[in-house]
């Protein structure tokens, strides 16, 4: 009976510790650093442990028009996920630049079209975290 | 004691596991009414994870409807599809295209701030949205608060966007892409349709490069269609119309100039303006060519809300 109620509190805080970790909170930091602007859509990413390509998403961005992208970083992260934006094969935009990594970055666009986001960590660690994107102003 | 303790966390597991996986759960109702298996499965050339990544390249009417507002054209209801006309949409074809519609004309009347007539329009996406067993993603009861209180238009404008995309991604997730891809198509013509409206009044040139811009989407939705087309004559018949309008866009040509894009911090946030500089080119001229885009726009809706 004891190891059966052990096995229960060791499910249940598992749980509710992932939960915390990589859910709904790191959603709403994510919605909190974005302000008052339009909320537009958000991104749920996991990323396994070796997985060098990271994963990827695609959006329509439409042209005259900034856009801003929030991060939240999973508590347990060895590393920070990178967030490239992608026109094509050419990265366009992304998190990192001249060595400082930003858990927020706006681009303005001019090309109407599909992009990619190629979200990765360095070391192709394990990592999970929420990105925000909305919608700063148009022109 | 020890039992008590135990029956307490089982319980608390339990509702941990169907609270964490709510959005996941199947209702037995869902295969009641849906667009039939054999338009979802048997006709598929292109596999579910492509269907999904073309559906994401379809754009959203968010961006068209502030682009409407920075015209300077004031609301129109007239141009939204008529909330009454909910009752005529029996099929799940039907509903799922016109869920879309009431969705872009939701944002429509969000950006504008117009509460007089939001609560008809939430009745109808509900209504709809019950109709194809995904109305569990919609908070009716808080959306209608939010609606009815014009100082909580930036919580309502995100909830209805989080609602969709909840909605969307649990369509997928059930191998539902044929109900999330005719949803995308209405909310997509809709947001063009109003956006055509408005190009004819005012003949605004941003707004109609942006109309011009739409004709890369175009293309997607031609070929997420297409690959239900085969085996439903419903798919089929959206197909041609959207057809229509691919013509029309032949007329238009965009190139781009490419430079480098300037990137900058400012204020302690890093900003990267694009610097890709589009030309137009229209035969036989800009305003016939709009106008036989307008005109395909108009066919094409009137065939979904009809």
């Amino acid at each position: 009976m004891k190891k059966f109620l052990l096995m229960l509190v060791a499910v249940l805080g598992f749980s509710y510790a992932a939960s915390a970790q990589c859910g709904d909170e790191l959603m709403k930091k994510a919605l909190a650093a974005m302000g008052s602007n339009q909320y537009m859509k958000d991104f749920d990413i996991k990323l396994a442990a070796g997985a060098a390509d990271g994963v990827s998403f695609t959006v329509v961005l439409q042209a005259q028009t900034k856009y801003q992208f929030n991060i939240a970083n999973g508590a347990s992260n060895g590393e920070n996920v990178k967030i490239e934006v992608l026109d094509g094969a050419t990265t366009l935009t992304s998190n990192e630049n001249a060595g400082k990594v930003y858990t927020g970055f706006q681009v303005k666009i001019t090309k109407t079209g599909p992009y990619k986001l190629k979200i990765t960590t360095p070391g192709a660690s394990e990592a999970c975290a929420r990105a925000v994107l909305s919608l700063v102003e148009q022109f | 004691m020890i039992k008590k303790i135990v029956f307490g966390l089982a319980l608390l597991a339990g509702v941990n596991f169907f609270t964490s996986c709510s959005s996941c759960s199947s209702n037995n109702a869902d295969n009641l009414d849906e667009i039939p298996d054999s338009v979802a499965n048997a006709s598929l050339q292109l596999s579910e994870n492509v269907v999904n990544d073309m559906i994401e390249n379809i754009s959203s009417p968010v961006e068209m409807a502030n682009s409407i507002k920075n015209s300077g054209v004031g609301f129109s209801e007239k141009v939204m599809n008529p909330s009454d006309n909910m009752k005529n949409y029996n099929s799940s074809f039907k509903r799922a295209l016109n869920l879309g519609v009431y969705s872009a004309d939701l944002g429509y009347i969000n950006t504008f701030n117009k509460n007089s007539v939001v609560i008809q329009y939430l009745l109808a996406v509900k209504e709809l949205a019950d109709g194809i067993n995904v109305g569990q993603f919609l908070d009716f009861t808080t959306l209608k608060r939010l609606a009815t209180n014009s100082t909580n238009l930036d919580s309502l404008k995100q909830l209805s966007v989080t609602s969709f995309n909840k909605m969307d991604r649990y369509l997928r997730d059930q191998r539902r892409a044929n109900t999330s891809t005719a949803i995308v198509a209405g909310a997509w013509l809709e947001g063009i349709n109003i956006t055509c409206d408005v190009v004819e009044q005012t003949n605004d040139e941003n707004l109609t490069n942006r109309l011009a811009e739409q004709k890369s989407v175009v293309d997607i939705l031609l070929v997420v269609l297409d690959n239900y087309a085969k085996s439903d004559k419903n798919f089929q018949a959206l197909s041609d119309k959207i057809k229509g309008i691919k013509e029309a866009y032949d007329n238009v040509r965009i190139m781009y100039e490419v430079g480098a894009p300037i990137v900058k911090e400012v204020d302690g946030m890093l900003v990267t303006e694009q610097n890709d500089i589009p030309h137009y080119e229209f035969t036989p001229d800009k305003a016939t060519a709009i106008n036989n885009i307008i005109s395909a726009v108009r066919e094409a809706r009137q065939f979904v809300i009809e």
